[in-house]
């Protein structure tokens, strides 16, 4: 293990702690939620856990459409940086070219970083095998969605796709979605830019998953689990939708994790972070994202 | 408690070397038809303690376009208050007119490493064969240039190939077109800093070089078509007798050379005419105010130069110019003109160069150190030059290295007005290789050039940092004459056992 280049894994693995975003025009300002239509800059933290030092290793930055199987041909390059590691060491390493999100899925979109180096190089990988981070240390994976539960919210949407690859050998793949104690993210809040890790909203009895296309409208809450017959490199639309409680903390917030699984083995994940409203304080606010946030909110009502 | 952090600064904007010549671009801008060129920075050490075992490398540059050599310099030990260059190579060919930003990391043992953010500067140059009009791209206009009239070199039978050394435009007309239309006096800065006239060095520049790295420049029309330098303007005027060959060198010489101090030599004398003060364009907006409501769609310059003496880099040389500026805006025209007599203000009082009659292998690198004094009386320091220097075989090998006044390897003390640099000539020679690739004994002459840096401090407001243009030559090794062979006069012969 002469050089051995880590980008952690988060738990779940798709929820990695090491990969973060800096919204505007400063990649050293304070860490956030990116905006839409804004640039904002990505962070990823590379170790190199071997004996060995590492000059020169590369670190690629992707983003992709939120989805269940991300590969290299669904997934656009951000930019790349390198990074020199003494044996043991860690570093944050900037990817100096802007990313700007834009507006698909809702504004929601998964980050990819990948570290290797010739020496130790990433595994054989075709254009449409997916990422596959519990399996590969150099690889790890942020696919994280936040959506405010403004007061007047009953539902939340969360959207993404469900896919297949040829790699995974099969034809039809299970999507479960299920509640996550929102500690889940307490190693994953400074990403966030939170303070705090939000109180627990109180029971969600009705959430779920059902196909959805862009512009459907969405009446019912689907089912928690569903099977989905796809051919290789398909993608299909699906919704999670979530019922918030009528009468809630306006200081909680929730976590749902949904995630595909292959005989049993989960393949993909993606988080949905619902964040309350009301605690502006623990938000990681500048005057032009509050702005945003404003503008956005007169527009919903 | 943790370590602190290194105290490092890039306080100046990274400029460009062009390889072949290892000499910096006009204002240090990277050009797209260069292809390769290296990222130099001065890096300074902020505190007053020795920084042990200095690593610096590239984290990453913004845009995608430019393809680094990944590389970390081993630096050494830095003592406190020091400046030293770090440089690196990349290719900028798929690279996107406009700024971008480099992230430079510095390590040192025992300390938290610094990241520092810069801006560098990259253009590119197109053809439009229809029109024969020059584009020189920029993220807040384009700069169109339409040469009528040049003064080229050198004349037929005196250089090796028949390609132009030497092109001084005398008559030509560059027209801004801002992106977008703008209302007011004037529009933003090119990169938010330097002079619209940034466009005609560049340019004027690339006459020499684009013959050495390319040949050509890309053609408007996307046929896959290139063009030579060779007739793109309306006419030329064969009248410089200038020669590529180190007149001193017995057998061959590196045309290199010579086309760097060529291109030069344009860059000197259009900055000169156009101005080292608010440029011709920023004259003719302040004369031509447009009415409200108006949009200004174009501003075009037609100069006339006139060359009283064969403007050499490096010579207080007298240049004049006719020159009227238009303004085309949405609703009128609006016109200015005016005749200036300038001289080239970048120029040393004297430079001396130390280096040995002979230099023994056996006994190290050779070192070289010269200095250069303003014409002021004081001397230049530090960081304020980039000096490079190169050493030319009678064989037809030549070498290149630079000289620092930073207090480390070959430079005893920093910033003590002494740039000191030098070369390990290799001993053992290699019967199978070319001759050029050797380091053989005999005879080397060597040219120490020293260029301005660009010292404006990032932040600083346009029109303050406009006034501040790096790149120019200030050693005079190159003696232009229109009527007779130039001269490269060496700064020493070095005998080398």
């Amino acid at each position: 293990m002469a050089i051995q280049l880590w980008i952690d894994d988060g738990d779940p693995w798709y929820l990695s702690p090491d990969i973060w975003v800096v919204p505007g025009d400063d990649p050293n300002s304070a860490i956030g939620v990116p905006v839409v239509n804004e640039p904002a800059y990505v962070w990823a933290r590379a170790h190199n856990r071997g004996t060995a030092t590492v000059t020169n290793a590369t670190v690629r930055y992707y983003w992709a459409n939120p989805s269940m199987v991300i590969t290299p041909s669904n997934s656009t390059l951000i930019g790349t940086s390198f990074v020199s590691l003494l044996p043991g060491e860690t570093k944050d390493v900037l990817c100096l070219t802007p990313w700007t999100p834009v507006w698909v899925n809702d504004g929601h979109e998964c980050l990819i970083a990948e570290a290797f180096h010739a020496s130790d190089p990433l595994p054989p990988r075709g254009l449409n095998d997916p990422f596959d981070p519990p399996n590969d240390r150099h690889v790890a994976q942020l696919n994280l969605g936040v959506a405010l539960a403004l007061a007047r919210m009953q539902m939340v949407i969360h959207c993404f796709a469900a896919g297949n690859a040829a790699r995974l050998g099969t034809a039809e793949v299970t999507l479960r979605a299920r509640r996550a104690p929102i500690e889940t993210l307490a190693r994953l809040k400074g990403n966030l830019g939170l303070r705090r890790v939000p109180a627990e909203m109180g029971e969600i009895k009705e959430f779920g998953l059902q196909p959805f296309r862009c512009g459907e409208q969405i009446e019912g809450i689907g089912k928690p689990q569903l099977a989905l017959r796809l051919k290789p490199g398909e993608q299909r639309g699906l919704a999670l939708a979530i019922k918030l409680p009528k009468q809630r903390d306006p200081k909680a917030g929730a976590l749902f994790l949904v995630e595909e699984f292959v005989r049993d083995k989960v393949v993909g994940g993606i988080g949905a972070l619902v964040l309350p409203e009301a605690d502006e304080a623990n938000h990681p606010e500048t005057e032009e994202t509050k702005q945003h946030n404003q503008e956005r909110r007169d527009s919903d009502a | 408690m943790p370590n602190p952090t290194v105290p490092a600064a890039i306080p100046n904007r990274p400029f460009a070397i062009c390889p072949p010549t290892n000499m910096m671009n006009p204002d240090g801008f990277f050009v797209v038809n260069m292809g390769t060129q290296i990222i130099q920075a001065y890096i300074v050490n902020q505190g007053g303690a020795q920084l042990n075992d200095v690593r610096v490398y590239i984290e990453g540059i913004s845009d995608l376009g430019v393809v680094l050599t990944p590389e970390v310099q081993a630096v050494g030990n830095v003592p406190g208050g020091a400046t030293f260059p770090v440089r690196f190579r990349a290719s900028f060919l798929t690279a996107s007119p406009g700024a971008a930003l480099v992230s430079f990391i510095v390590e040192s043992a025992g300390l938290v490493f610094k990241r520092i953010i810069k801006k560098i500067f990259i253009t590119r140059v197109d053809y439009n064969k229809p029109s024969k009009t020059y584009s020189v791209v920029m993220p807040e206009g384009t700069m169109q240039i339409r040469i009528h009239n040049a003064i080229m070199g050198a004349k037929k039978d005196c250089c090796r190939r028949d390609k132009p050394f030497v092109v001084l435009p005398q008559d030509l007309t560059y027209e801004w077109i801002p992106n977008p239309p703008y209302a007011g006096l004037r529009g933003p800065f090119p990169y938010q800093d330097p002079w619209w006239k940034i466009a005609l060095g560049i340019l004027a520049g690339l006459f020499a070089l684009g013959a050495l790295l390319y040949d050509y420049f890309s053609d408007g029309d996307l046929d896959g078509g290139s063009v030579s330098v060779s007739g793109t303007f309306e006419e030329t005027d064969p009248s410089v007798s200038c020669c590529t060959k180190v007149s001193t060198s017995a057998t061959a010489a590196d045309d290199s050379v010579a086309r760097g101090l060529y291109a030069a030599a344009g860059w000197a004398a259009t900055a000169a005419i156009a101005s080292d003060g608010p440029d011709l364009h920023y004259r003719g907006q302040d004369a031509t105010p447009p009415a409200a409501g108006e949009l200004t769609l174009s501003e075009a310059v037609r100069l006339k130069i006139n060359y009283p003496v064969a403007p050499s880099p490096g010579l207080n040389y007298p240049i004049e110019g006719q020159w009227r500026y238009v303004r085309t805006t949405s609703a009128n025209s609006y016109t200015f003109g005016a005749s200036d007599e300038r001289k080239n203000l970048h120029f040393l009082k004297t430079y001396e160069v130390q280096a040995p009659a002979v230099h023994d292998r056996r006994k190290g690198p050779l070192k070289v150190c010269a200095r250069f004094q303003k014409p002021d009386g004081s001397y230049y320091r530090g960081k304020e030059l980039y000096v490079s220097a190169v050493l030319v075989s009678t064989y037809g090998a030549n070498r290149r290295f630079e000289l620092n006044d930073h207090g480390m390897h070959l430079d005893e003390k920093a910033n003590d007005t002494w740039y000191c640099g030098g070369y390990s000539f290799r001993r053992a020679n290699d019967q199978h290789r070319k001759p050029e690739d050797q380091d053989l004994p005999g005879d080397w002459y060597l040219f120490v050039f020293a260029q301005d840096v660009n010292t404006v401090v990032q932040g600083t407001a346009p029109f303050d940092a406009a006034q501040v243009i790096g790149g120019f030559l200030l050693t005079s090794q190159l003696e232009l004459n229109f009527n007779q062979p130039c001269q490269l006069n060496h700064d020493a012969v070095i005998h080398v056992v």
